[in-house]
């Protein structure tokens, strides 16, 4: 008992690691939720091993190198990112997130320049229903899909006025949830829309814009900056180019593709 | 619709029955097995001591010590295990911080703690109610017949009613790993790589977002039904022994 007792004390004194820059760690805490191809999503590498891989991976990768610090990924629930951020167990995000319309995030943590910005996003329904659907209105008293705690979801919440929302975690879930029926439509930022409609015969994209470009996608770091990195990430994003950022986007989309392939 | 490809044989995306991400991804299933074999038969390891505990806590006299472990029991059985691994990872598990380490090179202890123990918690509470069961099985008279040879009531308890209790409760603890095996899976909702993880990493990344649920399905029938039956044979073995 005084042996297990020790243990657990001596476990509770390991404190946790701070972040690179600060004394001597040069470890930099990345997290992100690695469900979302090309953004960020799981592979293996040519050795079997799994790796998280994609377009904000990249961009974390960059900005880990132009500290010199050591780049430690920590693959976390989207809705969960900012609370462990908060709570000290990441030290920045990166995971497509984008400054929402309700400002919660904002609440919650401090975000970086823009590195990335998409289309508007889109609305997928199942091949045969797109005549049903010609104005937000036409999605009255329908269920339609968006991923937990995105600006999708906003827009289900704040746009479709009309519809109820159905919100899940995952999008390949929001997709099966569509072409078995259990929802009428589903709301999924451009490229992941453009991908899933071109790989699957049973959804298409539905001819409705939701305005002219998305929120840009940001870096995110805790409230008040504790850790002092928002400088060194704006640095790296603003020393981007296009053609950097054009080649992370095309390294992206071919590990996808290889993924896909058997 | 998607369903009906499996009779047409055109196997899309999000038919159940598109297997081809198999050979590539057949590394995570394995991975999978691993860690949920490791999550169940850890949990059960780690709830046997606390509900060995639970249980002679629960037959004592004392009503102070008999409540505070029904009032554990109630807790653990009468809220969802999803529930009980969130608080826990959050709440003891935000001020106990465990260092990233890898256990056999593949473990990340500093996740699968957390869950081992919020699974390992809500087992014994499963568990303590076999054991009490199993004790309470134990004839009366055995109690009486050690109590007159001059033993008190823990040296009874301790080597004449425990060691025939275990006999009761063998088969019952192993079947707590089967469900333990099962339940592991609301693991995946904190990344520990178990199968569950691993078929939704799967789905995410080859956008075919039905076949590995079903791959994980077979795997977990294939590991529980099997066990189920082996100790049902036990079970059997054990009884012949018993009088009629």
């Amino acid at each position: 008992m005084k042996k297990l007792l020790a243990f657990a004390l001596a476990l509770t004194m390991v404190l946790a690691m701070g972040a690179c820059g600060q004394s001597n760690d040069k470890v930099l805490v990345f997290g992100t939720s690695a469900d979302y191809p090309p953004f960020e999503f799981h592979i293996l590498d040519e050795n079997g091993k799994d790796q998280i891989v994609g377009i904000d991976v990249a961009i974390a990768r960059k900005i880990a190198e132009d500290m010199g610090c050591e780049l430690q990924i920590k693959d976390i629930a989207f809705e969960s990112l900012l609370t462990d951020m908060g709570r000290g167990d990441v030290d920045f995000v990166i995971a497509a997130m984008e400054i929402d319309a309700e400002g919660e995030r904002i609440n919650a943590a401090d975000y970086s320049d823009p590195y990335y910005t998409d289309e508007a996003p889109l609305i997928l329904v199942r091949k045969g229903d797109e005549g049903l659907y010609t104005s937000l209105e036409d999605f009255d008293g329908k269920l339609v899909g968006a991923q937990t705690a995105t600006t999708k979801a906003d827009i289900v919440t704040g746009e479709m006025t009309g519809a109820k929302p159905h919100l899940l975690t995952a999008v390949p879930a929001l997709v099966n949830d569509l072409v078995y029926e259990k929802c009428d439509a589903v709301v999924l930022d451009a490229a992941v829309a453009q991908k899933y409609a071109s790989i699957n015969d049973d959804v298409v994209i539905l001819p409705l814009s939701l305005g002219e470009a998305a929120e840009p996608y940001r870096a995110w770091v805790a409230k008040g900056d504790p850790k002092g990195l928002l400088e060194a990430i704006n640095k790296t994003i603003a020393s981007l180019t296009e053609e950097d950022l054009a080649a992370i986007i095309e390294e992206a989309n071919t590990l996808s593709e290889q993924a896909v392939e058997n | 619709m998607a369903i009906f490809d499996i009779f047409f044989g055109n196997v899309d995306n999000t038919s159940f029955l598109n297997f081809s991400f198999l050979p590539k991804y057949a590394y995570y299933f394995f991975q999978g097995v691993e860690y949920t074999l490791m999550l169940a038969v850890v949990a059960v390891l780690l709830a046997v001591i606390p509900a060995l505990l639970l249980a002679l806590m629960r037959l004592s006299k004392n009503r102070f010590i008999r409540g505070l472990s029904g009032a554990y029991i109630a807790v653990f059985r009468s809220t969802p295990l999803l529930v009980q691994l969130f608080l826990i990872y959050y709440g003891p598990f935000y001020v106990i911080k465990i260092p990233d380490f890898f256990l056999f090179g593949f473990i990340n202890l500093k996740i699968f703690i957390p869950g081992v123990v919020a699974l390992a918690l809500n087992s014994s509470a499963y568990v303590a109610e076999i054991f009490r069961a199993g004790i309470l099985a134990v004839d009366a008279g055995q109690t009486e017949a050690a109590r007159s040879l001059g033993l008190s009531s823990w040296q009874a308890m301790k080597l004449v009613v425990l060691p025939q209790a275990v006999k009761n409760v063998l088969p019952a603890l192993a079947n707590e790993i089967v469900t333990m095996v099962k339940e592991s899976s609301v693991c995946s909702m904190l990344g520990i790589y178990e199968l569950m993880w691993g078929a939704k990493t799967v789905a995410t990344t080859t956008y075919i977002s039905l076949g590995p649920y079903v791959v994980a399905a077979l795997i977990y029938f294939c590991i529980n039904f099997p066990a189920s039956k082996a100790i049902e044979a036990i079970e059997r073995r054990m009884r012949r022994g018993d009088k009629q």
